[in-house]
């Protein structure tokens, strides 16, 4: 009977519908497993010991008058760092990418690195930068005769802004992976026909962006809409509370209001599923191929007098969103006293020796790069076989729209929230992956899900299928076609992503918090522990490490494939 | 240091106990593990110490810093050499859930417990999470509310107090001796003085402890009157305190200050004569722990004489045992009373303290 069930699923569906489907399973299990344990938590209304009843109740409790400030607190939040961050990562990409400034290089690596620390780094530096009366820039004002603070950070744009360097990070990765494919012979056509230079990027570049644009835009307002580091940190003298600093609050109470911490979580997909929606919509029977048969040469759109200006604007972004609270982080790394600049007394290597010394930071340096090479490599395989799914596959359309909106949950509860249903989830899977860096690996593949799919569909988006379709027509392989047209086209887009998911990965706190065991230990807890129980100085330290070790796999990945492609 | 502990402050049963009563009581009372615990390496144990060596390791979950966690337990390794002792760091909320999960899906990790928060050791002792052990190191502990009821679930390993700290350099003259020199104070007026939110433990038992001494108003009007701000760490709070951003710490925790206070800030800690509200990082055995007579000799260790020494060095927490001093350069007088809340009846008082910090916060 078995076998008449196979036979006829054979005779029904194709290799290419049945491997489809398989990644749907596998999508499925990674997502919609936790979240069936969240969701469970969020309608439990009897208390943990008495049997199992349900209701409402705590979603009732969504919208309280606190609760209701918390959450427009945090739409203001991600409302305005996305509309710093968009408009910086775009026009960075554009000027890094497509213009003919010095120095591209050194500001695309620059550009990137707020985004491969923990945002509780970034926080911490602008803290110290920036607080009202203790932060470096207000002490400098003051020995200079200013009156009161010269900037406030704890306020709800400070707050913001620290976002936004974060954000803008990643939607300048983001965008700039498309940028890389972009066709210039559209923009060169658009200037024959007589369009200016700023013409030709609203009307051409920017409707070609499309795709790359909403995604970062959806990823950088649902990164806001979670934003915790920042908020907890700097938002701690006004009061500014977020949905997830509440969420903090609520399962760190006793009893621990687990309940409407996951019914405050998971409303924020009533705000995130409309949003997704008009996405998809608005992607819809679009064609956003500029990767075709043709030949081209990538050049640069030549900037003529504005090459200055377009260069000190980098020079000033990179300045004060990488430059300035990284050195910041290295300063405060020096210190016994984060807050004490003017002494002679305070600057030590003391933390650097601590955290040496430690046997166990170093197991958790190289557990954290292991799962980020792992994390990033699977997942870009894994991601990419679900783009594939959902553009390419033979699949009904419906199926593919299910996917896709399967794919981006994990982006919409925040992943304070997430990390208890991985929790509950996967320690009633059979077999003992706990405690092990097996556990981290999948938390991580299902989280960065939503990352890794947008950032390879927005880089397949340019792709035109008509070069599939030659390949085809020539008599090629599928694999063959994949390994000599496919993957060499969209390699740097490819690279990039990679390089997205490994720094994702090492920098991961929310999951792993709750998921390491004794010998799975990663970084991030760590910079945290650092930061609650010993001091800024030495969560600087750890963060200056991590840092360190980042860009050292990065360059050491960077100069191999280099090698090897070009 | 005379160390006195003032239990249930809005009864009228205080109980005051001198140093060195408490060994007598216990010895009465008490049933260890064993009868006849065995002696080694300067403490004694019930826990098959053979049997510990070969399971070979011993996990301990706690919410202390990890360097001093492990500095603690690499006094253990260097004892028992044969044992590797791994610890893992979390917030005692995150904790709390990691070990319930565990539990309940046969992934126990951990072997020995411990959290900053009673109420959540109560509530794993009555869910069987840990399990009884009376380990003969208790001889030695004052009996009052730093062990669980009855003993031998979840024992304190250290005492965590605070008290006012204020920074010596921007204080001025007069700077506070008492609590009730806070109210009214114009200089911490206005967003200058400190305390931690609702989810800090520390908070839970200096308002109830506080409340219970001088009345509810002293926090829902005195120090309401301050417009006091909340944080989650101490490490925010002294910060602010050092940089000058505050006047005070009204919720001050000593360890940490200490830590400040080697690093050269300029912090000075109160110690009131009315007493220091105390609340205890509570240690316990886990009853379904991997390595379970490590995990009674790990415990054996951290609650006797010579382990308490050593939490109170590394950790700079004040020890519950009669017969440990307290740390060095805490700045303690000789006699120090601490106010331990009955954590029996706080769970009944949450809902007050909540409703209460939102008044004292302005919220």
């Amino acid at each position: 009977m078995r076998q008449a069930f196979f036979n006829r699923l054979k005779g029904e569906l194709s290799a290419q519908q049945l491997t489809a489907y398989a990644a749907l399973l596998v999508v499925v299990l990674l997502v919609a497993y936790p979240m069936v344990y969240l969701i469970e938590v969020a309608l439990r209304v009897s208390a943990p010991n008495e049997p199992a009843r349900y209701g409402l109740d705590n979603f009732s409790l969504v919208f309280s008058p606190r609760n209701i400030d918390t959450i427009l607190n945090t739409i203001q939040l991600a409302v305005i760092s996305t509309a710093i961050a968009i408009p910086c990562g775009f026009l960075a990409a554009w000027i890094i990418y497509r213009t003919d400034i010095p120095g591209k290089r050194f500001f695309e690596r620059l550009f990137v690195l707020p985004y491969y620390v923990t945002p509780l780094v970034p926080a911490l530096a602008w803290l110290a930068l920036a607080a009202p009366q203790s932060g470096l820039i207000n002490q400098i004002a003051t020995r200079l005769g200013h009156d009161g603070p010269l900037v406030n950070i704890s306020s709800l744009t400070g707050i913001a802004i620290v976002m936004a360097f974060t954000g803008g990070a990643v939607a300048f990765a983001i965008m700039g992976a498309a940028m890389q494919l972009l066709n210039p012979a559209l923009e060169e056509c658009s200037q024959v026909f007589g369009a200016s230079k700023r013409q030709t990027l609203w009307r051409v570049t920017i409707p070609l962006m499309r795709p790359a644009l909403l995604s970062a835009t959806i990823f950088v307002f649902a990164e806001g809409l979670g934003a915790f580091a920042e908020p907890l940190i700097l938002g701690a003298t006004d009061n500014i509370q977020t949905i997830s600093t509440r969420i903090y609050i609520l399962a760190g109470s006793y009893p621990p209001a687990y309940g409407e911490a996951a019914a405050l979580g998971i409303s924020l997909l009533f705000i995130i599923v409309p949003l997704m929606f008009v996405y998809f919509r608005l992607l819809k029977n679009r064609d956003f191929a500029t990767v075709t048969g043709k030949a081209y040469r990538m050049a640069s759109i030549e900037t003529g007098r504005s090459r200055a200006g377009l260069f000190t604007l980098v020079l000033v972004y990179g300045f004060v969103a990488v430059i300035l609270p990284v050195l910041m982080l290295v300063i405060n790394s020096f210190q016994r006293l984060s807050t004490i600049y003017f002494s002679t007394k305070v600057w030590t290597l003391d933390n650097y020796v601590q955290v040496f010394k430690s046997a166990d930071h170093w197991n958790s340096i190289v557990n954290s790069l292991i799962l980020g090479v792992t994390t990033a490599t699977t997942g870009l395989l894994l991601m990419g076989f679900v783009v594939w799914v959902i553009y390419r596959s033979p699949l009904p359309p419906r199926v593919g729209r299910f996917i896709e909106y399967v794919v981006m949950v994990p982006v919409a509860i925040p992943r304070l929230v997430f990390a208890f249903g991985l929790l509950w989830a996967w320690l009633q899977f059979p077999g003992k992956m706990y405690g092990t860096l097996w556990l981290l690996w999948l938390a991580y593949l299902t989280v960065f899900l939503p990352l890794g799919v947008r950032t390879i569909a927005s880089v397949v988006f340019q792709l035109d299928k008509s070069l599939e379709e030659a390949a085809k027509v020539t008599g090629a392989s599928r694999f063959y076609h994949l390994r000599t047209i496919t993957v060499p086209l969209l390699k740097p887009g490819l690279i990039a992503a990679w390089i997205l998911l490994f720094i994702v990965s090492v920098r991961e706190l929310g999951s792993s918090i709750l998921l390491i065991g004794p010998n799975s230990k990663v970084i991030s807890p760590s910079i945290v522990e650092a930061y609650q129980v010993i001091g800024r100085e030495q969560a600087a330290t750890l963060a200056v490490i991590q840092l360190a070790v980042l860009l050292l796999a990065l360059m050491v990945m960077l100069r191999f494939t280099r090698r090897e492609t070009f | 240091m005379k160390v006195s502990f003032t239990t249930g402050i809005a009864a009228s049963a205080v109980s005051l106990l001198a140093a060195g009563m408490a060994g007598t009581a216990f010895a009465q009372d008490a049933k260890p593990a064993c009868e006849t615990p065995t002696e080694l390496q300067g403490f004694l144990t019930c826990a098959d110490v053979e049997a510990a060596k070969k399971e070979g390791a011993v996990v301990l979950y706690a919410p202390a810093g990890q360097a001093q966690q492990l500095a603690v337990l690499n006094e253990f390794n260097k004892l028992f050499p044969e044992i590797k002792a791994q610890s893992v760091w979390a917030q005692t909320g995150a904790l709390f859930a990691k070990v319930e999960q565990e539990v309940n899906t046969n992934n126990t990790l951990v072997d020995t417990l411990v959290l900053s928060d009673p109420t959540l050791l109560n509530d794993l002792q009555k869910k069987e999470v840990l399990t009884e052990y009376v380990s003969p190191a208790l001889a030695g502990y004052a009996d009052v509310n730093v062990q669980s009821k009855p003993k031998g679930y979840w024992t304190s390993w250290g005492l965590v107090a605070t008290t006012i700290v204020y920074n010596t350099d921007t204080i001025g003259e007069n700077p506070p001796k008492s609590w009730k020199d806070l109210a009214g104070d114009e200089r911490f007026k206005g967003r200058k003085a400190s305390l931690k939110n609702t989810t800090s433990g520390l908070q839970f038992a200096q308002w109830a402890t506080l409340a219970d001494l001088y009345g509810p108003e002293f926090w829902t009007q005195g120090i309401a009157g301050l417009q006091p701000v909340a944080f989650d760490s101490f490490t925010q709070q002294f910060d602010r305190l050092v940089g000058g951003t505050d006047m005070v710490a009204i919720n001050g925790q000593i360890s940490g200050a200490m830590q400040y206070i080697e690093k050269g800030a300029p912090l000075t800690i109160l110690y009131p004569e009315d007493g220091v509200p105390a609340t205890l990082e509570g240690v316990g055995v886990v009853k379904s722990a991997p390595h379970p007579q490590a995990a009674r000799l790990l415990v054996d260790f951290l609650l006797s004489k010579q382990g308490q020494e050593t939490i109170v060095k590394e950790m700079h927490y004040f020890s519950p045992r009669t017969d440990v001093a307290a740390p060095a350069n805490s700045g303690a007088p000789e006699s120090v009373k601490f106010l331990v809340p009955d954590w029996e009846k706080m769970g009944d008082r949450r809902k007050t303290f909540e409703a209460d910090w939102q008044k004292v916060l302005g919220q």
